[in-house]
């Protein structure tokens, strides 16, 4: 690796994202940084075909239920497709860094444990349309993501989440929350970590930055993101979410003994090389 | 579909660019063709911003062609809008090739001089190391012949870059999107009713690419037929009628099975070796 990446300039690299566009850029060069740089992905063959029958231009495939619970007058967001045909797709290239489930088009029936946005919901921008188009589900269906549909003509709109309270926002933007995802999940597959079951005693007066991304929910889970020279600390704010309390991830085993040896973590805490070969 | 389009007449077409705003346009008008409708897209955003990436193999004396930012900066086009319809991947800015092997013979006619031998490429083929690019000699042109990285040096696969992507669209578009016959192996006496057929030629050179070297190209009304001499012969149509009277014109007794873009559930045939 190269030059030290200070993840603690993030959320400022965030802010000064102007569109979808820079987002997708800082995706990929965020995708560089942690070792995996995929050029030639493709989405597979069924998205193209889903794609041209929800347009009309080709029957579904017999006895397919790809349109089913689909309501073909709503267009699909243009980042939404976009994240589909981006040939730097990390989840194209190995939907394993992921876990998750890609539901296209997107689908209206898996959103029944979460029901309807809330009548008067700013999110529903004053229409009357209630429902949430999903687009992507956990791996066991715990939890799923969408976007409201009164907001499906938008070309990036906001990225909800299911919880026990309901639909939540998890990122402003589709685009965002793709790249918001990417930085959830890779480096602690990537990276070398370190585990803890709480935030060691010198976290607090450390006063690492965050990233500048909502905290994200899944199963349970409600995990903040801070960051450190070529490195991520990820602290669940719940207890008994399926996150570990603390984790920091390092682009380099000499980037997580800097930290390690900054917040008082004892060098006996659990220290493991990158899990995932690429 | 607006009215038939004889492709028998697509030489012509190629032939009245006289620039590259006309081999855009004709790239546009071959898109719509074939039900292809580019919508702008922001996937290819980071080319604008390259400060901080790696630019590790570039050579950054050498000037980008205007042709290949021109292209890749098109409003909408179906390159930057789905990029999978082509099989290959964005090389930006432009690699110098690293393999000396790659470099250009001193007396090779496509230098008219140069001293610089080294190769410079901007597309790579999915699944394959084979790549596209120009002569670092000729990186000041607007729009430079295009050299195929498997061919021998010097060897041009188009004459123009705004060419070259107009013939990718030729070669990759249309089998995404129209019906198509497919004879994964010809026979000297379907050779023999092509050859017997008449068919104009697109006017484009052979299309070079690995496993499939010199494909030749040919035009028919709302049809194009592809033949890899020897082995693959593929026909794109842009409705089923068109491709049972191209079928029908080759032999009258040919009934080929006609297959729509939805039922094909594989790759590019130029992708299957």
């Amino acid at each position: 690796m190269a030059e030290v990446v200070d993840y603690g300039m993030f959320a400022t690299w965030l802010a000064g994202c102007d569109g979808r566009g820079a987002r997708w850029t800082l995706l990929r060069r965020f995708q560089r940084e942690w070792g995996i740089d995929p050029d030639d992905e493709m989405p597979p063959l069924w998205y193209d075909t889903a794609r041209r029958a929800l347009a009309g231009t080709v029957p579904p495939p017999d006895g397919d239920d790809m349109l089913d619970g689909v309501d073909p007058a709503l267009p699909v967001p243009r980042a939404l497709d976009e994240w589909w045909r981006l040939p730097y797709n990390s989840f194209l290239y190995q939907p394993r860094l992921y876990w998750v489930h890609p539901v296209y088009p997107p689908k209206f029936e898996a959103t029944s444990h979460a029901g309807p946005i809330p009548a008067d919901d700013p999110l529903l921008h004053g229409t009357d349309d209630r429902r949430v188009c999903v687009f992507m589900a956990e791996y066991q269906y715990c939890n799923v993501w969408g976007y409201p549909a009164a907001q499906a003509a938008h070309a990036d709109p906001v990225a909800l989440v299911t919880t026990d309270d309901g639909w939540t926002v998890q990122a402003d933007t589709l685009s965002g929350f793709f790249l918001h995802q990417a930085v959830y999940r890779i480096p602690r597959l990537l990276g070398f970590t370190a585990t803890l079951d709480e935030a060691p005693p010198g976290f607090a007066d450390a006063d690492l930055p965050e990233l500048g991304l909502r905290p994200w929910r899944q199963l349970g889970s409600n995990v903040t993101m801070y960051g450190a020279p070529d490195a991520i600390v990820y602290v669940d704010a719940t207890a008994g979410g399926s996150d570990q309390a603390f984790t920091a991830a390092a682009r380099t085993e000499e980037a997580l003994k800097n930290l390690t040896a900054r917040l008082g973590i004892e060098a006996s805490a659990s220290v493991s090389p990158p899990t995932w070969r690429t | 579909m607006d009215g038939v389009v004889d492709y028998g007449r697509f030489a012509q077409r190629l032939a009245a660019c006289t620039d590259r705003a006309g081999r855009w346009a004709l790239l546009a008008q071959f898109e719509r063709e074939w039900g292809v409708t580019p919508q702008p897209s922001e996937i290819f955003s980071w080319i604008d911003d390259l400060v901080d990436e790696d630019l590790e193999g570039v050579d950054a004396h050498l000037p980008v062609p205007a042709a290949l930012d021109e292209w890749l900066r098109l409003p909408a086009t179906s390159y930057t809008d789905e990029p999978h319809l082509y099989w290959s991947y964005l090389i930006y800015p432009p690699r110098v090739e690293e393999d000396e092997d790659d470099d250009l013979e001193p007396d090779d006619p496509i230098l008219a001089g140069a001293t610089d031998l080294r190769m410079v490429r901007f597309l790579g083929r999915a699944f394959s190391d084979s790549r596209w690019g120009y002569p670092a000699a000729l990186a000041g042109q607007a729009d430079p012949p295009v050299v195929h990285s498997d061919l021998s040096p010097g060897s041009v696969q188009s004459r123009s870059l705004s060419e070259f992507v107009v013939h990718l669209a030729v070669m990759r578009l249309p089998w995404r999107h129209g019906f198509a016959i497919e004879v994964p192996q010809t026979t000297p006496e379907l050779d023999a009713a092509l050859d017997g057929a008449g068919l104009p030629q697109l006017g484009l050179p052979p299309w070079e690419e690995d496993g499939y070297w010199s494909v030749e190209v040919y035009g028919a009304p709302d049809a194009i037929v592809y033949r890899y001499p020897g082995e693959v012969v593929w026909a794109v149509g842009r409705t089923r009628q068109a491709l049972r009277d191209l079928a029908a014109r080759i032999d009258p007794g040919w009934k080929p099975e006609i297959t729509a873009a939805h039922e094909r559930d594989e790759r590019h045939p130029s992708l299957r070796h």
